[in-house]
């Protein structure tokens, strides 16, 4: 019985130990790993805010699922990185970005990844005339879906009306 | 539906084995006898579908709320190598015979990349749990599948004439070449 | 045995792929390019390195009868350690290798030199067995993947591991005429079959002369 005590500590404290090191492991490459995340986002938000600084908010989105990220563009407003289940199934999300000014008008929208989409009528959501409907409109005016790619266009402005929730919450 | 197709992807089309190559040591090593790879094959689907859904749980309810994920390696691998300690004794209680045709085969199911791998693909793919256990018995059916009709052939490869210096594991690792050539040509099913 | 074998012996006669089929999962599946071959040959090197001289040196601490579990978490932790420091330094090597790095841990080298080696020798030893073994193994891996790399895409190319923009070389041979087959699952089991009859060619020709020289 002792030893099977002295066993389990022993296990205990390896188990515990090696908790250890990689909490302190992780405290280092964590940052860094955040940052090359961001350069990497960076590309596509420099498009919404040539000139803007950019950090990543720590928010709580779980009321939120479609938020995926949420950025700062410092002094000028908030970009959100949202993920949509679109035509093309759980599998292959939409990803887009959309940007609030301070004033709460759409400042840009930016698809990253529509390849789930049929191509021809779910494509068009990464198309300039859609575009065109949202950027410039405020927080409340409706956003016109699709003709013939009524599901990928609507779950793309439902990510939006989210992404507009987040802010009214957080930042007005 | 979703979860048909799912299960026939990962049976078939990206079977673990052949495509991503998990779990090639016990395929080379216990696939001699048709009837000793069955075994296998059951004993590696119980662990593999039991440890889904457990590091499925652990990583969802204990890992992600109090932000330690980085602590998930050491706790799946851990997950299963207490559920193959249970297997084994389960299995010298039970049936002593596949206990000891199986050998040395049976604590290596710890260090089988099948299990290990399926839980953390599941992480990955983010799914939610009936889709972590579809996809635990899948791969897990697709393996044993696999060691099957490997094992079969390779019988027939004992008698077959072969060039000395192919027999035994190149011949082996040239068939399962060929096996995983015939599975790609269902590629575009799922 | 001296201290030159010890290192010796996992590079060629105990070589962990080509003789003892130690680690086939993660060697047939990152032998895709000479760069990701590379990548993981170095990470497996500092794992082996860093487990076997910690087992070695906790070696007379250790219980025997939970010598095992223990063994798994130390290898898991420095596994996870890899794994993160990689994702931050390496990052485009990271995602290439994807699954395969966490894999490590149920690499059967790495327990295996664990069990066998490190557990009963001494922190030198087992330093040069972990060395001999890791290298042994990223000779091998090089191996595999110049000949997928080289039929699959008709090309030779290998970039800076820690910089994926930086090309330290690049070949285009034969494009036209490249088998893409071998860089899919099915040519990686081809080109390791193949691999390991010639190895069993050149054996049995040496058992055979040996025979002769003694008839003689």
């Amino acid at each position: 019985m002792k030893k099977m005590i002295t066993l389990a500590l022993f296990l205990a404290v390896v188990a515990g130990l090696s908790g250890a090191a990689l909490s302190l492991v992780y405290s280092v490459t964590d940052p860094i790993i955040q940052e090359a995340a961001i350069a990497s986002e960076k590309e596509n938000l420099v498009k919404i805010y040539p000139s803007a600084e950019f950090k990543l908010l720590e928010t709580d989105t779980s009321e939120f699922p479609t938020i995926q990220n949420v950025y700062e563009a410092v002094g000028s407003g908030y970009v959100y990185k949202c993920s949509v289940v679109g035509y093309g199934g759980a599998s292959t999300p939409i990803v887009y970005l959309i940007a609030l000014d301070n004033d709460g008008t759409y400042k840009g929208f930016e698809v990253l990844d529509c390849s789930g989409e049929t191509s021809g009528f779910g494509s068009k959501v990464a198309e300039q005339p859609f575009k065109d409907g949202i950027v410039g409109k405020n927080i409340g005016d409706s956003v016109d879906t699709i003709t013939g790619a009524t599901i990928s266009s609507a779950a793309v402005t439902n990510g939006i009306e989210e992404a507009s929730a987040h802010y009214e919450q957080n930042f007005k | 539906m979703e979860l048909v197709s799912l299960f026939i992807g990962l049976t078939f089309v990206n079977n673990v084995v052949l495509s991503k190559f998990y779990a090639v040591c016990p395929l080379l090593g216990v696939s001699k006898k048709p009837k000793n790879a069955l075994n296998m094959g059951y004993a590696v689907t119980f662990v593999i579908v039991i440890a889904s859904i457990v590091t499925h749980i652990l990583y969802h309810f204990v890992l992600v709320p109090l932000e330690i994920t980085y602590l998930d390696l050491i706790t799946f691998i851990l997950v299963i190598a207490s559920l193959v300690q249970f297997v084994e004794m389960f299995l010298k209680k039970t049936s002593p015979e596949i206990y000891k045709s199986m050998g040395v085969y049976l604590p290596l199911i710890t260090t089988n990349c099948a299990v290990l791998g399926v839980a953390l693909d599941n992480i990955s793919a983010n799914y939610n749990l009936i889709e972590a256990t579809v996809a635990g018995l899948a791969v897990s059916v697709g393996f044993t599948i696999v060691i099957y009709l490997f094992a079969t052939i390779r019988e027939r490869l004992e008698i077959a004439n072969v060039p000395e210096s192919f027999k035994g594991t190149p011949i082996a690792l040239i068939t399962a070449g060929i096996m995983a050539c015939a599975l790609a040509g269902i590629a575009g099913l799922v | 045995m001296n201290k030159f074998d010890t290192f010796k012996k996992g590079l060629f006669i105990e070589n962990p792929i080509f003789v003892l089929l130690l680690g086939l999962c993660s060697a047939l599946a990152i032998t895709t390019s000479l760069t990701n071959a590379l990548g993981m040959g170095m990470a497996v090197i500092c794992v082996l390195i860093m487990s076997n001289v910690i087992i070695s040196l906790l070696r007379k601490i250790i219980p025997n009868e939970i010598r095992i579990p223990v063994f798994i978490v130390i290898i898991a932790t420095l596994v996870k350690c890899v794994q993160m420091l990689m994702n931050a330094f390496t990052p485009a090597l990271y995602e290439s290798l994807g699954v395969f790095i966490p894999l490590i841990v149920v690499n059967c080298i790495i327990l295996g030199r664990a069990e066998s080696f490190a557990s009963k020798n001494g922190v030198v030893d087992s330093l040069l067995d972990a060395l001999g073994m890791g290298l042994g193994y990223t000779f091998a891996v090089l191996v595999i993947s110049f000949f997928r790399e080289l039929i699959g895409t008709g090309g030779l190319s290998l970039f800076n591991p820690f910089d994926a923009s930086q090309v330290i070389f690049q070949v285009q041979l034969f494009g036209d005429y490249s088998v893409s087959l071998f860089t899919q699952p099915a040519g990686a089991f081809i080109t390791l079959g193949c691999i390991l009859a010639f190895i069993q060619c050149l054996k049995i020709r040496k058992e055979r002369k040996a025979k002769k020289v003694e008839e003689k």
